[in-house]
């Protein structure tokens, strides 16, 4: 999953993207509030975390700014605030949830992937997709009950397919959920991924859409 | 000693009211009041020998015998009467003993007379007028008056112990009363004072009602003059409790903000370390770690000072003779470590002869520090920082040019709020420096100001000390 941190002081920042990237997140950090027009580019986070608290445009105006430009990304708000007042204020204008400084890790690790579930309509943590499970909490995928090792981006990718089935993916949408901006990337590490996953897991139903990206199909009940 | 305003009133107005009517209640009596009835007894007794006088034409023997044999009768005859309208306090016979009349012919013999009267020695018949005498142990107030044609004189007596009883009476009586007043006026002091100490009841219920969330200033409208003051008093005393818990709330709520972040930073740093294998991962993070705590010390250093230099705080603490030379040089002894990491140069210049300043020495030694150590912060590697003291007509200026990124004009008004920071978050100061140097600035009436140099390179902040300083 892709997170994008909106975060003014660099040593929390760090530490974060750090402490994220350990529990299987891509972090992309930028450290103060930007214009709208910059996350239209970015239509791949899957969430963005905010700290009130930004020198130059406060927390809240990028929120504002979002939802105005329809960019419905779940957000999540880290405050050093003791009063609910900003918190409330913020949910209001379409945060989806919020932590208090200094706050733990893991609950935020779970908070956040309780968002983006309840985004991809699930309700339990685990994606199951006709003899395939996937659990991203223990990061673990298992074929007919038995677990299958998947490196780190394999996961991802299949993760992302497994939340969008009866959705074409394009290649560009899934290299950026898959990698930095920074990261130097073969042009065609898709498809060797892509190829990976179909010999792993048997998987006929993830179809190549030529020119376009990639289709998992929906499961048929 | 009666705590109580309205006790205390009670009891000694009580006393004071009461002696004092007593007090006078006799004088009058005694003094005033005898004159009166003195007055008015003798003008009774002369009006009644003058009528005496007017009554009797001739001196017909028969008649005079007639008139003595009835005279003798009267007391029977006011027994008589007694017995029907009741004389009050005397019984019939003092009358007639208290009283005595006689007439008497040229030579002083009797003609007609009481029976009990006295005979009365002949230089005060032959004299008229009022006459105190003693007669046989018994004081006599006498009345004499001539008849101008027949020569007769006619003496009315009356018995002095007899006046002064009637005085007794009438004081006896009075002083009945007056032991009226002291219960009347009990009540009527109670309900005065009751009513007087109303605007006092009425603050107190006011104060009640104040707490640390509700410091609004009381009334004044309709307050008495004695206790306006008292309420102005309070007032003011209100407001400064206002303004100081609204810093002491602003402050906590700052200082919880400012640690908050390092603590997270701490935290998701522990957290990462923790579900980490990699020694060398670790090691880097604890680092980290070690850093955030050192930074977050420093926060917790400047809000220490911060509190230590608000105007409550310093207000207690004693004011001083300082050589600001003296305090800067022992300054920046602290912080040359500092500097020579950085590889900067502090190059300080005192001017001769400053005179001293009075100041809080706690506090400007951490102004100073404050100001130099954000210059060594912010100044680039390899330069120099200039500090200079010297006077300037009323002021003594400390000078500190440093050769940073300047602050920019836009920027210059805010940097002495507490937690603005000008420059990018990689310098990772409190936030508070330049706030607490403003508060200490200001509590020496000291003005400061910014200026950016002519390079365009870093900045200049003078700190004007006047030599006359008043107390802050």
């Amino acid at each position: 999953m892709r997170l994008l941190l909106i975060e003014d002081d660099q040593d929390l920042a760090e530490a974060l993207v750090q402490g994220l990237k350990q529990k299987d997140f891509l972090v992309d950090w930028v450290n103060e509030g930007k214009p709208v027009e910059f996350f239209s580019f970015e239509p791949a986070y899957d969430l963005i975390i905010i700290d009130l608290g930004l020198p130059n445009i406060s927390g809240l105006q990028v929120l504002k700014s979002l939802r105005k430009a329809n960019i419905n990304t779940p957000v999540i708000i880290l405050t050093a605030q003791d009063t609910t007042e900003d918190c409330i204020e913020a949910l209001n204008h379409g945060a989806d949830d919020y932590m208090t400084k200094p706050f733990d890790l893991n609950e935020l690790e779970a908070r956040i992937r309780a968002l983006c579930r309840r985004i991809s309509g699930r309700s339990e943590s685990a994606i199951h997709y006709k003899n395939l499970s996937l659990d991203p909490l223990a990061h673990t995928v298992s074929l007919d009950g038995k677990l299958i090792y998947l490196p780190r981006r394999e996961f991802s990718l299949l993760e992302k397919l497994l939340e969008n089935t009866g959705k074409v993916l394009s290649r560009d949408r899934l290299m950026a959920s898959l990698y930095n901006w920074n990261e130097e990337v073969d042009s065609n590490a898709i498809e060797v991924h892509i190829h990976n996953l179909r010999k792993k897991l048997d998987l006929l139903s993830l179809r190549t859409i030529r020119g376009v990206g990639y289709l998992l199909e929906k499961e048929q009940k | 000693m009666i705590r109580s305003i309205r006790k205390y009133l009670l009891v000694y107005l009580g006393f004071a009211i009461g002696f004092l009517s007593v007090f006078l209640i006799i004088i009058s009596n005694f003094y005033l009041d005898q004159k009166d009835i003195q007055q008015h007894l003798d003008s009774i007794m002369t009006i009644s020998a003058l009528t005496l006088e007017s009554t009797i034409d001739s001196l017909d023997k028969k008649e005079i015998q007639d008139t003595q044999l009835r005279f003798n009768e009267v007391n029977k005859t006011l027994n008589c009467h007694c017995k029907h309208i009741k004389l009050p306090h005397f019984s019939s016979e003092n009358y007639i003993k208290n009283f005595n009349f006689q007439i008497l012919n040229a030579h002083g013999n009797r003609m007609v007379y009481s029976p009990d009267g006295p005979i009365l020695p002949p230089r005060i018949i032959k004299s008229p007028g009022f006459h105190n005498l003693v007669l046989n142990h018994i004081r006599w107030r006498f009345f004499v008056s001539k008849h101008p044609k027949l020569n007769i004189h006619i003496v009315l007596g009356e018995k002095i112990s007899y006046r002064e009883a009637l005085v007794n009476q009438i004081t006896r009586d009075d002083l009945l009363i007056l032991l009226l007043i002291f219960p009347v006026s009990a009540i009527l002091i109670w309900f005065i004072v009751s009513k007087s100490l109303l605007p006092l009841k009425q603050i107190t219920k006011e104060l009640k009602t104040r707490n640390p969330f509700h410091l609004t200033p009381m009334a004044i409208k309709n307050a008495p003059e004695e206790i306006e003051p008292m309420i102005v008093e309070m007032n003011q005393l209100l407001d400064r409790l206002r303004e100081g818990l609204s810093r002491e709330q602003a402050f906590a709520a700052d200082a919880a903000h400012e640690l908050r972040t390092p603590l997270a930073t701490i935290k998701t740093l522990a957290q990462t370390a923790i579900e980490n294998d990699d020694v060398e991962k670790m090691k880097m993070l604890l680092q980290k770690i070690s850093h955030n705590v050192d930074r977050g010390s420093h926060v917790v250093q400047q809000l220490m000072n911060m509190s230590k230099t608000m105007p409550e705080a310093l207000f207690l603490s004693k004011l001083e003779k300082i050589h600001l030379d003296v305090l800067v040089r022992e300054t920046l002894s602290h912080l040359t470590p500092d500097a020579l990491l950085k590889n900067i140069d502090i190059e300080m210049d005192v001017a001769d002869k400053l005179p001293n300043i009075t100041g809080n020495k706690i506090a400007l030694e951490i102004l100073i520090r404050n100001l130099i150590d954000n210059s060594i912060r912010y100044t680039y590697k390899n330069t120099s920082i200039f500090v200079n003291l010297y006077p300037i007509e009323n002021n003594i200026v400390l000078e500190v040019r440093d050769q940073g990124p300047g602050i920019p004009k836009d920027k210059q008004e805010k940097v002495f709020d507490r937690f603005y920071r000008a420059h990018d978050p990689k310098y990772q100061g409190s936030g508070l420096g330049l706030a607490i140097v403003k508060q200490i600035a200001s509590l020496h009436h000291a003005q400061i100001t910014l200026e950016t140099p002519a390079m365009k390179k870093g900045i200049i902040i003078r700190v004007f000390f006047p030599i006359q300083i008043q107390k802050p």
